[in-house]
């Protein structure tokens, strides 16, 4: 049996009848009803009490409806709020509208009129309640440490997860940027019988190349110049933990030898030290690059590769998994609600199909970032279309089939190789293979003239001029 | 040839596209597409004396205006707040849009169309509250544009006001 929180009503009038007579006729299990007789104490009892539902009397003394309307929406702009209007005018019933009353109603009042307005607004806000209820169930449900999804893609990456973490000493976490890898990488940490041992991130791009010795073992004062201080490594830091390389194509050929090293013999050596130490280290290593190509291409170690590809674990591109924008868009919204204090519902029906045929070459990234823009533009409590970042919107009006009509053959066939490289998982070997090409060919084409397949963020109208 | 842009404004499934469709080619199709951004439509009549062009502006179903869909709204001459008479949130969200349009084109002419007087015993808007809107100078005008009632008579007006406004304004220049 469903339990329903109760709902706060106010009722502010300065006519102790009026308030009696709504008292009476509302009165129902679920439903607190307080009443007021002075609107500035209205505004008292507003802050402490946070109604849901407000009746408010336009004419009183000391305060207007109308004014006493504008403060209540400005300290909590989710309240529904029906003014009562003494005699009809329709001035005033707009002017409440348009500054954020739900409805009005004519004084005196129709108690039936009065219990079926009441009556649709208890019940919208159990329903979204209830909504924002199952909203965070389907999300605890559907989210695996922390990662959000329900695909059969992604149902297949939790299980992998499930079965490594337990057991793995290196792990090689793969797929296009914005897929999520170092969540992955600290799934796999607190899955791992170290969960309660450091996780350590290594950014190995954002390292200058004659500084990643020391950053990953060490170094000992006065080792080289600048050597002002002794130095504890990363390596030493991630001791009985989880050290996540990110990045990892970007290592210099040079710190792959010694990487490879301190992962096989789980020993490191302080630049400048003369005594190796040992070390309890977990590697997750992450990249968007293919490594295989890389080691081809003599630019990654072939032994490093293999080293820590025996334990794989493949991102699908956000594309590839439509099944779970609903649930991320959801996820985000309520992320971007508490970040900037509004109160979202949610996306429109419409933005959300748009977000859905998106091609997300950034994946749940672009869409994180998508949603956090769109929040910010957005009124509570929808987030439409018009709030979405422009080259989204645009995205629509190219969507039937029709942008590749008018394009050279050289850019259809870069944009066929992206899409080819993008099915299988930003595996060059793979794409080469099938487009039947050799993997030179394919940079080729990817490199090949002619600008990005997406609009440039600028404002777009769509118009469908069918007249 | 006088020519006016008008901007339908309204909630979602108010039936904008369907009074455009009405008006514009007299035909009356129950599917129901969503309008995603703008649909640009025209029609030539005559009005006031003259010969008109409205060129029709249908914009998606909004209960607010958003900063980046005034910029539809640009360069209007009139507007046409349609209203569902069976869903009162469309109508109360019509009340909100003309307050929020009127602010940004105080000069813009409008007329409310309150659409499917063909479902009139499921209106939940009253009689007395459409005519408290006339009585505050508001155009209303009944509409359905799955019979066609008052669908011509309301974007006639509509024209007819939009020339007289426009031959008053060249007057004053």
């Amino acid at each position: 049996m469903e339990s329903h929180r109760p709902v706060t009503l106010l009722s502010v009038d300065d006519d102790p009848l009026s308030l009696e007579l709504i008292s009476h006729a509302l009165e129902q299990p679920g439903l607190r009803i307080l009443t007021c007789n002075s609107p500035l104490r209205a505004l008292d009892i507003a802050r402490d009490e946070h109604p849901q539902i407000v009746l408010l009397d336009l004419m009183m003394p000391g305060m207007s409806g109308l004014e006493l309307l504008k403060q209540l929406v400005a300290m909590d702009p989710t309240v529904d709020v029906i003014l009562l209007t003494a005699h009809y005018s329709t001035e005033a019933a707009v002017e409440a509208i348009q500054y954020g009353a739900c409805d009005y109603l004519n004084k005196p009042l129709q108690v039936e009129r009065l219990q079926e307005r009441v009556g649709g607004l208890i019940a919208e806000w159990r329903r979204r309640n209830k909504v924002q209820r199952l909203d965070a169930e389907s999300l605890e449900a559907n989210q695996f440490q922390g990662i959000i999804g329900h695909s059969a893609l992604m149902l297949e990456v939790f299980a992998r997860l499930r079965r490594i973490g337990p057991h793995f000493q290196t792990a090689l976490i793969t797929g296009p940027t914005g897929t999520g890898k170092e969540l992955v990488a600290q799934a796999l940490h607190r899955l791992s019988p170290v969960a309660s041992g450091p996780f350590v991130i290594c950014n190995c791009a954002a390292i200058p190349e004659n500084l990643v010795e020391s950053e990953l073992f060490g170094h000992l004062k006065g080792s080289f110049t600048g050597a002002i201080s002794d130095k504890t490594g990363l390596f030493e830091a991630a001791h009985n933990g989880v050290l996540f390389l990110d990045e990892l194509g970007e290592l210099p050929l040079a710190a792959q030898a010694k990487l490879l090293r301190a992962i096989q013999q789980q020993e490191i050596q302080r630049i400048g030290a003369t005594h190796v130490r040992k070390v309890n280290v977990r590697i997750v290593a992450a990249t968007n690059r293919d490594l295989l190509a890389d080691v081809e291409r003599k630019a990654f170690r072939e032994d490093l590769f293999f080293r820590l590809s025996m334990v794989e674990v493949k991102l699908p591109p956000l594309a590839s998994r439509p099944d779970d924008i609903p649930l991320l868009i959801r996820h985000f919204i309520r992320q971007f609600s508490t970040r900037y204090g509004k109160e979202f519902e949610g996306l429109r029906r419409r933005a959300e199909a748009l977000l859905v045929r998106y091609h997300w070459p950034g994946n749940v990234r672009d869409l994180e970032n998508a949603i956090g823009y769109a929040c910010m533009m957005a009124e509570p409590p929808w987030v439409d279309v018009n709030d979405l970042p422009s080259r989204i919107r645009t995205a629509e009006v190219q969507a039937p089939g029709s942008d590749t009509l008018l394009v050279t053959l050289d850019e259809i066939q870069r944009l066929h190789a992206q899409k080819v490289l993008a099915a299988v998982g930003g595996n060059k070997v793979k794409a080469a293979g099938v487009l039947g090409v050799s993997r030179a060919t394919l940079y080729r084409l990817l490199s090949s003239g002619g600008t990005a397949a997406s609009g440039e963020d600028g404002d777009h109208e769509q118009h469908d001029a069918n007249g | 040839m006088l020519h006016f842009k008008v901007c339908l404004i309204g909630s979602f499934g108010v039936g904008k596209t369907s009074l455009v469709k009405r008006f514009v080619s007299s035909i009356y199709d129950d599917r129901y597409l969503t309008t995603v951004g703008v649909r640009v439509d025209r029609r030539e009549l005559r009005a006031a004396g003259h010969d008109v062009t409205l060129v029709l502006w249908d914009l998606a179903g909004e209960d607010n205006f958003t900063g980046l869909s005034m910029k539809h709204l640009r360069g209007m001459s009139g507007y046409i707040l349609v209203v569902d008479g069976t869903r009162r949130d469309s109508y109360l969200a019509a009340l909100r849009l003309q307050g929020e349009v009127a602010a940004e084109h105080p000069d813009a002419r409008f007329v409310l169309l309150a659409n499917k007087s063909d479902l009139r015993e499921d209106w939940e808007i009253s009689p007395i509250e459409l005519e408290g809107l006339s009585g505050e100078g508001w155009n209303v005008h009944a509409t359905s544009a799955k019979t066609g009632d008052g669908v011509e008579e309301a974007f006639e007006q509509l024209a007819g006001t939009l020339v007289e406004a426009a031959l008053s304004a060249a007057q004053t220049a």
